[in-house]
């Protein structure tokens, strides 16, 4: 009985902290995710606007032309929100999301089918999102246990599927060159030119941001240790120089505030090589 | 048993931990920065604090310290690293205590810089100063070093180069170049007659020192790696041959008596050897000689003249320069003598390689179509780049840190003879910031010498 407990009682403490402390930590690789963009032109060409019209004229612009793919996409999301927003970057909601998902597995099946099929343009998705949904609900209804493996599967796409989200994705890629051009517009990066092996610098700095867009705390740099170590002298006037960057560029108050869960953090790298030699 | 069984459990449970850690995506959007300017940093220095009513030879306090920030604000300014604020944009406020010790941070971000230097200097009872500063990161809020120094008031410019060595090492990561001093061939008169005499230097062209009467021609010196000596050529008896010179004490010694000719002299990265060109009956070959035995090694033997050695800063490798492919071309080998490749292919010719003491770089001078070059390519003969470009570029030397080459250039003659001066160049490796040196006279063949200790 006693061992009984004490197992009981070690998992218990394990999930409710890990429920606590959320996962962000385990899935830092995740991001390179989004950042292979096959995408279209049409996004930067949003956020210019954007950055240009700032704030308000950004969202109004933004409505009209998508208003049409919007009321669609809201009929097939109904579905899957919990999804959504399960995979949305909110580390918070994270650990919660998990095990509705184990609950509500096809439901998430839909979404995935339609983000397999995402290259066609959206107006074809609706058909498949239909078949898929409906092939789904069959699975469920003919094999409700023996499917585990199935489950297992599932899972794995319906994360990737739900980040690449048409929406989503054209969002994160505003959002990705608001900030560069930003940084680079306002001469905020000054590059430490010619030091030796350049190439090796990369620099990330990790952003934490209050819905006005300025800093909460200071930023970190991703292996921050390198920057006390001896003969990474480099690196760390590498990191300095990223650092007064992003300090140097805040607030960053022209990001859309209605996706402020998009941006409240931001990781952003420096990556000197290519900056030196052009 | 029922250990192991716990542990079992444990494990499990880690298991489905790690499985739940990594199945979802808690997604941060990652912005990928890769164009930047590469603008001088804005720094603001401002005057070493110090009292006016304590007098030292040559003026207060005060203007000690104004001095010295003058001179750290030159020295920056130079490297084409740094921009310093004009402290006419200062703002003022506060006490000067506490402006030493906690600047206001905000108004120093208000005018645009990136880091403030501040300080102070004094008198000791022992008749010395006291010289301290602070580096502040103004958008970071915090201190980046600080450092103090005592010395007599006649070396105050030295402490100014050390402030600002100090300083560019916090900025930039590599070691400054600001204490060190530069020899260089000083010539006189006119063409047909030039005197050329052996001249020292600091590396802001101040103290300037002749070192040789100019009885004697005197031509390529070249800096120990190690101390405060020189090997240079001289010609004696009609023979030029190879000198040392410690400048500290003055003492010059001729390094052996060759059959030959010996020239292009330059000392090994640990100063225990020099490492020359002789020729004997005929052909130039590339020898080296243990300073301390005296003892002699051949590392070349061919038919074509080779030359112009210069050691890797491992000593494991040299680069020089030969015509043995027909044109004039460097090459690099083994300090063996063995192994011999070719790196450079470009059209024109080769002459002159120096490995960076860096290593990651071989400077040389580049003939090109009537024009010369200085340049920089990888020891691979990789990454070739031209750096500066004029009728007659000639003589590259590193500054000890490998970030900036010192050269000379002559000026055309006109159809009436005249023109044709020379004078000592600075350029940095981006190739942008390009600067002359001031000289009393005509100066070529400078020589950079390292980090005084």
């Amino acid at each position: 009985m006693r061992d009984a407990l004490i197992i009981s009682l070690v998992f218990h403490v394990v999930i409710i902290t890990v429920g606590m402390l959320g996962l962000p930590m385990f899935s830092r690789e995740k991001p390179t995710q989004m950042r292979v963009i096959p995408v279209e032109m049409i996004s930067i060409g949003e956020v210019t606007k954007l950055a240009a019209q700032q704030k308000k004229p950004d969202p109004v612009t933004k409505k009209t032309p998508p208003k049409k793919k919007t009321p669609e996409r809201k009929v097939e999301m109904p579905p899957p929100p919990p999804k959504l927003a399960s995979n949305m970057p909110l580390p918070d909601m994270a650990t919660k999301p998990k095990k509705v998902k184990k609950k509500v597995e096809p439901k998430k099946t839909a979404p995935k089918m339609a983000n397999r099929a995402p290259k066609v343009t959206p107006k074809k998705k609706p058909s498949r999102f239909n078949s898929g949904k409906l092939s789904a609900l069959l699975d469920k209804r003919e094999e409700a246990q023996p499917n585990i493996i199935e489950l297992l599967k599932d899972k794995k796409f319906g994360e990737e599927k739900v980040i690449s989200t048409v929406d989503v994705r054209q969002q994160t890629l505003s959002i990705i060159d608001a900030v560069g051009q930003h940084i680079f517009n306002n001469q905020c990066w000054n590059i430490p030119a010619g030091a030796k092996g350049a190439e090796g610098l990369v620099v990330t700095i990790q952003a934490r941001l209050s819905p006005d867009g300025k800093l909460i705390g200071s930023p970190k740099v991703l292996e921050s240790r390198r920057m006390t170590m001896p003969g990474q002298e480099f690196f760390r006037t590498a990191a300095e120089s990223a650092l007064r960057a992003v300090r140097k560029c805040a607030p960053y108050d022209f990001l859309p505030k209605e996706q402020y869960n998009l941006w409240r953090e931001l990781d952003i790298v420096f990556d000197p090589e290519y900056a030196i030699s052009g | 048993m029922r250990l192991l069984k716990i542990l079992k459990l444990v494990t499990a449970g880690f298991a489905l931990l790690t499985f739940m850690a990594t199945s979802p995506a808690a997604a941060r959007i990652v912005v990928d920065v890769n164009r930047g300017h590469a603008d001088p940093l804005p720094i603001a220095i401002t005057d070493l604090v110090g009292s006016e009513s304590d007098i030292v030879s040559g003026g207060s306090v005060k203007n000690y310290g104004q001095r010295i920030a003058l001179v750290i604000k030159a020295n920056l300014t130079r490297s084409g690293l740094f921009r310093s604020i004009d402290p006419e944009a200062f703002i003022k406020s506060g006490t000067i205590e506490e402006n030493l010790r906690n600047p206001n941070f905000n108004n120093w971000k208000a005018i645009g810089a990136h880091a403030l230097m501040n300080g102070s200097i004094s008198l000791q009872e022992d008749g010395r100063l006291k010289v301290e500063f602070r580096l502040w990161d103004v958008l970071g809020t915090n201190q980046m070093t600080g450092l103090r120094y005592f010395t007599s008031p006649k070396n105050w410019r030295r402490i100014a180069h050390l402030i600002s060595d100090a300083i560019y090492k916090r900025m930039t990561g590599e070691s400054g170049y600001f204490d060190t001093r530069v020899v260089y061939i000083s010539e006189s008169g006119i063409a047909t007659q030039r005197v050329k005499r052996l001249a020292i230097m600091d590396q802001d062209g101040h103290n300037h020192i002749f070192l040789t009467n100019g009885k004697n021609l005197v031509l390529t010196p070249r800096f120990s790696p190690t101390a405060q000596e020189i090997t240079y050529l001289s010609y004696h008896n009609d023979d030029p041959r190879v000198y040392l010179y410690n400048i500290d004490s003055g003492k010059q010694e001729i390094l052996g008596d060759f059959p030959g000719m010996t020239f292009a002299p330059r000392f090994s990265p640990d100063g225990n050897k020099v490492i020359m060109s002789q020729a004997y009956k005929g052909n130039s070959d590339i020898y080296v000689m243990e300073l301390r035995t005296r003892k002699i090694q051949r590392l070349t033997s061919h038919t074509a003249i080779d030359t112009s050695p210069s050691y890797s800063p491992d000593s494991r490798f040299v680069t020089f320069n030969s015509d043995r492919g027909g044109s004039q071309q460097i090459y690099v080998m083994e300090s063996s003598g063995k192994n011999i490749k070719r790196i450079s292919f470009g059209k024109g010719r080769y002459s002159t390689p120096v490995w960076s003491p860096r290593g990651d770089l071989i400077a040389f001078t580049r003939q090109y179509k009537g024009k010369f070059y200085i340049g920089v390519m990888r020891p691979d003969g990789s990454g070739e780049r031209l750096l500066s470009e004029s009728f007659l570029d000639e003589g590259p030397t590193w500054s000890p840190n490998g970030r900036v080459i010192m050269f000379f250039r002559q000026q055309p003659y006109d159809d009436k003879g005249r023109g044709g001066e020379t004078q000592l160049w600075t350029v940095d490796l981006t190739g942008y910031n390009e600067r002359q040196m001031i000289t009393p006279l005509d100066a070529s063949d400078p020589a950079w010498s390292p980090l005084i200790r």
